[in-house]
């Protein structure tokens, strides 16, 4: 089952959740490090420390990923590069929401699309197997992540991620990913 | 052979790695931009010891937080320790984690599951 989100209303809070930040940007490995320590201050009055780690991890890992894998890139002038998104911490009566869009390529899209559906099909052994499995296989030269990403943020949330693809006006190679996780705050 | 010595930043770990006595440490939060290039350090100095000191090693994780790509790390800097043992080298490595910290306990089991290393894990 692919959940279908729906890219303007999906960063606005609705049913009485409320934004506990809202980013759209550069995502620098600094401002993830500021933004993670609003997470952990936030979560910290609500949630057990187990959940707040939880929640830190998936944050720590969505935001990485802009950060290497957004097709939108902000050109240092010493020649660094850094991924363009937005990032959306929603707090609702019950659970945390993360929202995130950034941009892919076409590769990258059915590449990540084909990922997402297999991980979200599969058991909690079948990810802890996955996981293991992945986790030995060389890393291909050049990439900084180990494209366990995706595995962990669906092992940690305990729930299969929503996500969809948006086509971009006038840009036939590039679409918006947007996904989608939440983590109740008394989940086990 | 010189010490490896890193002050944490607040996305790596403190690094003490002692070559008189053999005793490695690595400890606190890693989610670095780069985990490769950070730990390619560690590794050669791993590395080094293992080629010119030949003594026994203890390698202690004590790590609250770590990304995916430093776990892809950890596996790898764990690999070489590996084949030091199978070579007869003496090594230990421990796992310190909070005593109630399930999740990091649980993350130490699966990084030792597939390895012929000694180890424990001690709760802090």
């Amino acid at each position: 089952m692919e959940n279908k989100l729906h890219l303007n209303s999906v960063f606005y809070p609705v049913n009485g959740s409320e934004v506990v930040f809202a980013f759209n940007g550069v995502l620098s490995q600094d401002l993830i490090v500021s933004l993670g320590e609003t997470v952990r201050g936030e979560l910290s009055y609500h949630c057990s420390q187990q959940i707040v780690n939880r929640i830190f991890a998936v944050f720590i890992e969505i935001t990485q990923n802009i950060l290497h894998y957004s097709a939108e890139k902000f050109k240092n002038e010493d020649g660094s590069e850094f991924g363009v998104g937005n990032i959306v911490l929603l707090k609702s009566k019950n659970n945390y929401e993360i929202i995130s869009k950034n941009m892919v390529g076409k590769k990258q899209k059915e590449l990540l699309s084909e990922k997402c559906r297999l991980i979200n099909k599969m058991t909690k052994d079948e990810l802890k197997q996955l996981y293991v499995i992945r986790r030995r296989l060389k890393t291909e030269e050049g990439s900084k992540g180990a494209g366990l990403g995706l595995i962990d943020i669906v092992r940690k949330t305990n729930a299969p991620m929503e996500f969809d693809f948006i086509p971009l006006e006038n840009d036939e190679n590039n679409h918006y990913f947007l996904l989608k996780v939440s983590i109740g705050q008394n989940q086990n | 052979m010189k010490d490896l010595i890193l002050e944490a930043t607040k996305y790596t770990p403190k690094v003490e790695f002692l070559a008189d006595s053999g005793v490695l440490k690595i400890s606190g939060s890693s989610y670095p931009e780069n985990s490769v290039e950070f730990y390619q350090t560690l590794i050669d100095w791993i590395n080094e010891y293992i080629e010119t000191q030949k003594k026994p090693m203890e390698f202690s994780f004590e790590i609250t937080y770590f990304n995916t790509s430093t776990s892809k790390c950890f596996l790898i800097l764990l690999e070489i320790l590996e084949n030091f043992h199978k070579d007869g080298g003496k090594v230990k490595v421990n796992w310190i984690y909070q005593e109630d910290d399930d999740d990091i306990l649980e993350s130490g089991e699966e990084l030792f599951i597939e390895l012929d290393l000694p180890h424990e894990y001690i709760a802090s």
